[in-house]
């Protein structure tokens, strides 16, 4: 259980780990860049701690149909990382990746986006490890294709620890083009917050 | 005037008269539970997220845990003017969302479909009618009118659940 509530971070807290999100998710768009051979843009992480029934705003439309690639975090910062794209940019991701132009969403796209979702989410983690020092491991995807909302509430009752509040960083991934978007949201369970913040000297 | 009420996960929404509308978007392992009073069309839902309370938690929202959310919304309808013994419910939700590389141990979408229809059971409340488990998530909305419940998938139209505001059929007056 939290010491604290973590509702009761201050201002100065959510932007380190703004920044620390900041880190993880240009190491991650990256990957994906690479991956794809696409410029690929973030946006300012959102870090903020919310009652879980306001979670799903994160998404600009949680009704919008997705496909969420979902995998844990283990270490000394467990928590919950979600990759959700719209549709279109996961038909998109798959075909790049597997030299199709069109595909559908089956089990071959599916561990496509999935191992995409493996690759950007190590670089996120290996970033924030080689910044904080800890120790972040992710474990193997699953994935949905369904509402946004719908998958991250899947993701959410799947906390070890379900708090009234949660701190959830959240990052929009985007191309110039406007063919891809998506957002990534990484949940960390309570507790994991605060190793981060003391990792830094912010605790 | 009516309102228009998005029930979020642990959320207790609780009206009272015609025109309200409460509504639970993208319900996936979570199960959307609606209650209705026809005689004084007091209407509540809730969005719950997982089977059983954490006893050792203080503060929680009572919504979170099928366990403690049907007590709660009940005492909440109650004292809106709803009567126990009129109150009929619809639930939706408890899918299996993750499809692809899943393990079991992720589907708490049965579980919490179990465990509100027992917290009913216990409570007294018949269920007139259930969309529950698939892999697809589910809005779920209720119309304080008359207790219609419309159920949507994703790729699929609003489809009618139930009306729990049948008050000929539920005195058992005959048509």
């Amino acid at each position: 259980m939290s010491a604290q509530p973590e509702y009761a971070f201050s201002e100065e807290q959510f932007d380190a780990l703004r920044e620390i999100a900041n880190i993880g998710m240009g190491k991650a768009s990256s990957a994906l860049a690479d991956l794809i051979n696409t410029t690929i843009l973030i946006n300012v992480p959102q870090a903020v701690c919310v009652p879980i029934g306001n979670l799903p705003d994160v998404l600009r439309d949680p009704e919008q149909i997705t496909a969420g690639i979902y995998l844990q975090v283990t270490g000394d910062v467990p928590g919950h990382a979600t990759f959700i794209f719209d549709v279109q940019s996961a038909h998109r991701l798959a075909g790049v990746l597997l030299g199709m132009p069109e595909v559908s969403l089956d089990e071959v796209t599916a561990s496509a986006l999935m191992e995409i979702g493996n690759i950007m989410l190590s670089a996120y983690l290996t970033a924030i490890s080689d910044f904080t020092a800890l120790q972040l491991l992710p474990s193997p995807p699953v994935m949905a294709v369904d509402m946004g909302g719908a998958i991250l509430s899947a993701v959410i009752a799947n906390m070890r620890d379900l708090d009234d509040f949660a701190v959830t960083i959240a990052t929009d991934i985007y191309d110039p083009d406007g063919l891809i978007s998506g957002t990534f949201v990484f949940l960390p369970e309570p507790g994991g917050i605060q190793r981060i913040l003391q990792a830094i000297g912010m605790g | 005037m009516g309102v228009n009420l998005t029930v979020g996960m642990g959320e207790i929404q609780v009206v009272r008269g015609a025109g309200n509308v409460l509504t639970a978007l993208g319900l996936g392992s979570c199960v959307g539970v609606c209650l209705y009073d026809p005689l004084t069309r007091v209407a509540g839902m809730v969005h719950v997220v997982l089977p059983k309370s954490q006893a050792s938690k203080t503060g929680e929202l009572p919504g979170k845990f099928a366990d403690t959310a049907i007590p709660a919304i009940v005492q909440r309808m109650v004292e809106q003017g709803a009567n126990v013994s009129r109150l009929k419910a619809a639930i939706a939700g408890g899918a299996q969302l993750f499809q692809f590389g899943v393990s079991s141990s992720l589907d708490v979408g049965a579980r919490n479909a179990e465990a509100v229809i027992i917290a009913l059971r216990e409570a007294g409340i018949p269920l007139q009618a259930k969309d529950v488990g698939g892999s697809a998530g589910r809005t779920l909305r209720l119309i304080s009118d008359n207790g219609l419940i419309v159920v949507r998938t994703i790729g699929g139209a609003e489809r009618e659940l139930a009306v729990l505001g049948n008050i000929l059929a539920s005195s058992g007056v005959a048509a």
